[in-house]
């Protein structure tokens, strides 16, 4: 090509350039939540660079500016070596993948360059929901895929009309996407993935240390959601959902027992049931029921049951010795359970003496005014294990213990300090103490950690437990009874287990005094309110977009359509698609079509119906030139004539709209209609 | 693309797009004459839809599948729109000169729409000339300057419409042939003039009798100095009108015939071309002459006419 003329009528714009530049803020920067810090930094700097304002000033040039694409993505490659020690997996894989957009930005020269990016972001766009499929992952990556058709659309233009275009594109390719969704199969995997171990996690931990933190915090944030089949909900004070089982104590924080699967497998489902779960699950006469449990990604193997749960053979999961669940794998995306609850079960009416052993283990001289303490009350009650637990709880009910929130730090001897010094603290302060105190009288107990009560969703039929509903217990065994759930905290706040979390929060002291702790307690009332409407509508898209499985797909959607079968699930799916695709371009034609002056309309409809005779008007000639010649072939001239006349009296002689216009308009559709020879 | 480039030059797929889209004067771009296809962006497009795709369906992942089939429906409803643009373009021959080997044939072309919506960044391709409209509302006229390399007729080649507005990854493209010639005279090329002599047949004679009768006063033009003054039309002068200066026709003695034969030996394109140049040096200095092939004649005159039906002889010489 030689020469390129350009006719062009824009205004001043952006560099199409700099639209691709911009946009791909909105695609990296939301990465900030899920990749290291300074890839994300990287990825802004380099769309600074790039931006024409200041590309210049840079002096980058040829091979100096190839030297510094290599060691950007040489030392890119490095950092995300270091940071995951591996280059699979999905951060590391989504790591790279955005280094290589980010090392692209720096060569963007030709047409081809730009549309490598543009195609490189949608992909890492994309990627974000390999991380997170909730509400918020969703519309950053909608945010980010408009940018990105936008700067698309930047580059074939004279920059006016973009955003009347995108949202054109985009409004009618959103009905396809949906006619799409609901119908395309789906498909099991075609191979195998290996996600990597997660980064971010948030919940609850495995180490329990009270006097660590000085403030709990209140995240409304939810855990899971249960679905009970009517009535089968057991009281709220009955809801334990039994989390860890913290067996070791260091003086400091509790953590769970070590090296136990050696001696104690962990009973999988549907295999052969160890002794002990049989002794202690299946007694006759048990009272089960079945319940379901949404679990957010957690990170964690490790599973959050009613206190004591097991499931049906089909499920793969395991419960440990200390009757806990886990499953195989740590849960990463929204993981939807069925359990099967055991409500007689009796634990271990027989401890074995490794187990005894583990379950008194204490730090040896440490806390000793807690020692001589127990010992003391133990001698008090004749050296009887249960009543001496009983002294105890009535001991902490008579005593002015605080349950808050905003407890005091411990440090050194922390159960002597909580129980004779500061005496304020939460559950975990409270459990952790007791247990110390049943292990110091030589009477087998142990932490367990999960969550407390929970709330009627706001779809009235899910039950919702919150971060905020974390709990941590003491289980005591005596024999005969085996382990008994006793919960200290209960015995210093017994609404915290009547009412739950989100009762209590309503008590501004709890937060603390002062006026800064005032302003938590209305932040926290009023985030709670706005967190229970994203949250309700972050379920609603779990379980309605992000869960549309197979089994929805059959039971729900193919059903009501009266679907039985592939074909005919694919038949309404294509016949659905072409449905919306003819309607579009109807819509465009019909936006495009040729519009004819009301006045002509008539002449078009005779010029349709002379077709037959082949008198209809050819595409250059005039409508008047037309009428005279066809008055002349079928010999009626006077008549064109009337009509031609009509016409253009009609159609210049009086302004369009005009009363006269229309007379004449009513009287050439009358000639047309009585035209002779038809 | 070497392939594609090919397979578009081959005589079959020639043959067809002739017969599918018939050379005419004007065109308005409809289903039957528009071509649609992924341009090599929309082949990157599409090579990700499918990475997505495959990822989404490994992953079991309903947003990555939701943002694949969102991708695949922008692209579709991509097509429509690339191809709105185009559709319903009206094409329409202006007028077109003739030219000279080595030179352009100037075609202007008008291009419309027929409906009310404008049409974006339409490129229009004919020979080695592209222009581009960013916004087409209404009618415009466009000028193109096609290479003539060969002495003849000249039938111009297709010409290439197209736009891959929005996205850029799809090219919507249709061709037109319009079946407008123009005639294209020998390149000029310089050389000695015979002497013509008394040579001067009987027929010649006759032809320069006829003309005789032509010499007449043809006008007046405002005296150039060094022109003769005996042209002078000292009347005007008279009457306070300026210097005048009368112009004749066929001014006695100053007519030629350009005769094929008398060209210095050579090929034959040369020998027009040797013509094709004595036309062009004798229209300058507004000598009569008469031109004389071995297949046509053409009589003693002047003027612009008579020049340009010299040239057309000339270029349709066999």
């Amino acid at each position: 090509m030689i020469a390129t003329a350009k006719i062009s009528n824009s205004r001043p714009r952006m560099m199409a350039r700099d639209v691709l530049m911009w946009m791909q803020l909105l695609v990296i920067v939301p990465y900030a939540s899920h990749l290291p810090l300074w890839l994300v930094l990287l990825g802004v700097a380099t769309v600074f660079s790039q931006w024409s304002v200041i590309k210049p000033r840079l002096h980058l040039h040829g091979r100096f500016e190839l030297f510094v694409q290599i060691i950007l993505f040489v030392s890119g490659l490095a950092g995300i070596f270091l940071t995951y020690h591996s280059l699979l997996g999905v951060e590391a894989g989504v790591s790279f993948l955005l280094l290589c957009l980010i090392a692209k930005l720096l060569e963007v020269k030709a047409r081809r360059d730009v549309y490598i990016v543009l195609a490189l972001s949608l992909f890492v766009v994309s990627a974000s929901f390999l991380f997170s499929q909730d509400l918020q992952t969703t519309l950053l990556a909608l945010v980010g895929v408009l940018g990105v058709l936008y700067a698309m659309i930047a580059q074939n233009d004279d920059g006016q009309g973009r955003l009347r275009s995108l949202l054109l594109l985009t409004g009618q390719a959103v009905p396809l996407m949906v006619i799409l969704f609901l119908f395309f199969p789906r498909f099991p995997p075609l191979w195998s993935v290996n996600l990597s171990a997660g980064q971010g996690q948030t919940g609850m931990s495995e180490v329990m240390s009270p006097g660590d933190i000085a403030n709990l915090s209140q995240s409304t944030e939810l855990a899971f959601r249960a679905f009970f089949v009517d009535g089968q909900r057991p009281a709220k004070p009955e809801l334990y959902w039994r989390g860890l089982v913290l067996n070791q104590f260091d003086g400091r924080a509790w953590t769970p027992q070590t090296k136990q699967e050696v001696r104690y497998p962990i009973a999988w489902t549907g295999r052969a049931l160890p002794a002990w779960v049989e002794q202690s699950l299946l007694l006759p006469q048990q009272e089960v029921f079945e319940y379901r449990v949404n679990m957010e990604p957690t990170q964690r193997e490790w599973l959050f049951a009613l206190n004591v749960s097991y499931a049906d053979p089909k499920s793969e999961l395991g419960l440990t010795r200390q009757y806990t669940l886990q499953t195989q794998e740590p849960i990463r995306l929204q993981q939807s359970i069925n359990f099967v609850h055991y409500r007689q079960a009796v634990l271990d009416t027989v401890l074995p003496d490794d187990l005894r052993q583990s379950s008194l283990q204490l730090p040896a001289q440490s806390n000793p005014q807690t020692r001589e303490f127990a010992q003391a009350l133990l001698r008090q009650v004749g050296g009887d294990p249960e009543q001496y637990m009983q002294a105890i709880l009535a001991w902490i009910r008579q005593q002015n213990f605080v349950y808050t929130l905003q407890p005091p730090r411990l440090a050194g001897q922390r159960i002597d300090q909580f129980l004779f010094e500061t005496r304020r603290g939460f559950c975990e302060h409270y459990s952790s103490a007791f247990t110390f105190l049943m292990r110091a009288a030589g009477i087998p107990a142990r932490v367990v950690v999960g969550y407390q009560g929970g709330q009627l969703g706001r779809d009235g039929e899910s039950w919702e437990v919150r971060q905020m509903d974390a709990h941590a217990w003491s289980e005591v065994w005596f024999p005969q009874r085996g382990w008994v759930r006793i919960d200290p905290t209960a015995a210093v706040a017994p609404e915290r287990i009547e009412q739950g979390m989100g009762q209590m929060t309503n008590d501004a002291t709890l937060f603390g005094d002062g006026a800064a702790a005032q302003l938590r307690y209305q932040q926290f009332k009023m985030l709670g309110q706005a967190r229970e409407w994203m949250d309700y509508a972050g379920y609603l898209w779990q379980r309605d977009v992000v869960g549309f499985d197979q089994d929805k797909q059959a039971n729900q959607l193919l059903k009501w359509f009266g679907l039985r079968s592939m074909t005919s699930q694919l038949l309404v799916m294509f016949g659905a698609f072409s449905a919306g695709v003819a309607l579009i371009a109807l819509l465009l034609w019909w936006r495009r079509r040729h519009v004819w002056h009301v006045v002509d309309q008539p002449l078009i409809r005779l010029s349709k119906r002379l077709q037959r005779q082949g008198l209809q008007r050819l595409p250059q000639e005039g409508v008047l030139w037309w009428l005279r010649r066809v008055g002349n072939a079928i010999g009626c001239t006077e008549y064109a004539k009337a009509v031609a006349d009509c016409y253009q009296a009609a159609r210049y002689l009086h302004a369009d709209g005009s009363v006269e216009q229309l007379q004449l308009l009513r009287q050439l559709r009358q000639l047309v209609k009585d035209w002779p020879n038809t | 693309m070497k392939l594609m480039q090919a397979l578009y030059q081959s005589a079959r797929v020639q043959r067809w797009l002739q017969r599918r889209l018939p050379p005419s004067l004007q065109v308005t771009l409809n289903q039957k004459r528009i071509f649609i296809f992924l341009s090599a962006e929309g082949a990157l497009y599409s090579v990700l839809l499918l990475i997505i795709f495959i990822a989404g369906v490994n992953y079991a992942n309903n947003l990555v599948l939701g943002f694949c089939f969102f991708l695949g429906s922008v692209l579709v409803v991509t097509i429509h729109h690339t191809y709105a643009h185009l559709s319903g373009l009206q094409l329409e021959m202006v007028d077109a000169l003739d030219s000279e080997a080595g030179a352009s044939a100037a075609y202007r072309i008008k291009i419309s729409p027929t409906g009310r919506s404008p049409h974006r960044q339409i490129r229009i391709e004919w020979a080695d000339q592209v222009q581009q409209i960013d916004t087409l509302s209404s009618g415009q006229v466009l000028a193109f300057l096609l290479p003539t390399p060969q002495r003849g007729q000249f039938m111009p080649p297709r010409l290439k419409v197209s736009t891959i507005y929005p996205l850029g990854i799809l090219r919507a493209w249709s061709y037109v042939y319009f079946d407008v010639p123009v005639w294209v005279s020998p390149q000029p090329i310089a050389c000695e003039l015979l002497e013509q002599g008394t040579s001067v047949s009987a027929e010649d004679e006759q032809s320069l009798e006829r003309i005789r009768g032509q010499d007449e006063f043809e006008g007046l033009n405002s005296f150039v100095p060094g022109e003769s003054m005996a042209r002078i039309s000292w009347a005007h002068l008279a009457r306070g009108q300026g210097l005048l200066s009368k112009h004749f026709s066929d001014p006695r003695g100053q007519q030629q015939i350009l005769d094929y034969q008398r060209m210095p030996l050579s090929s034959h394109e040369l020998r027009l071309s040797y013509l094709a140049y004595w036309v062009k040096q004798f229209a300058v200095q507004q000598v009569a002459f008469g031109l004389r092939l071995p297949a046509a004649e053409l009589p003693v005159g002047s003027g612009e006419q008579h020049i340009q039906a010299a040239l057309r002889l000339l270029a349709e010489q066999p």
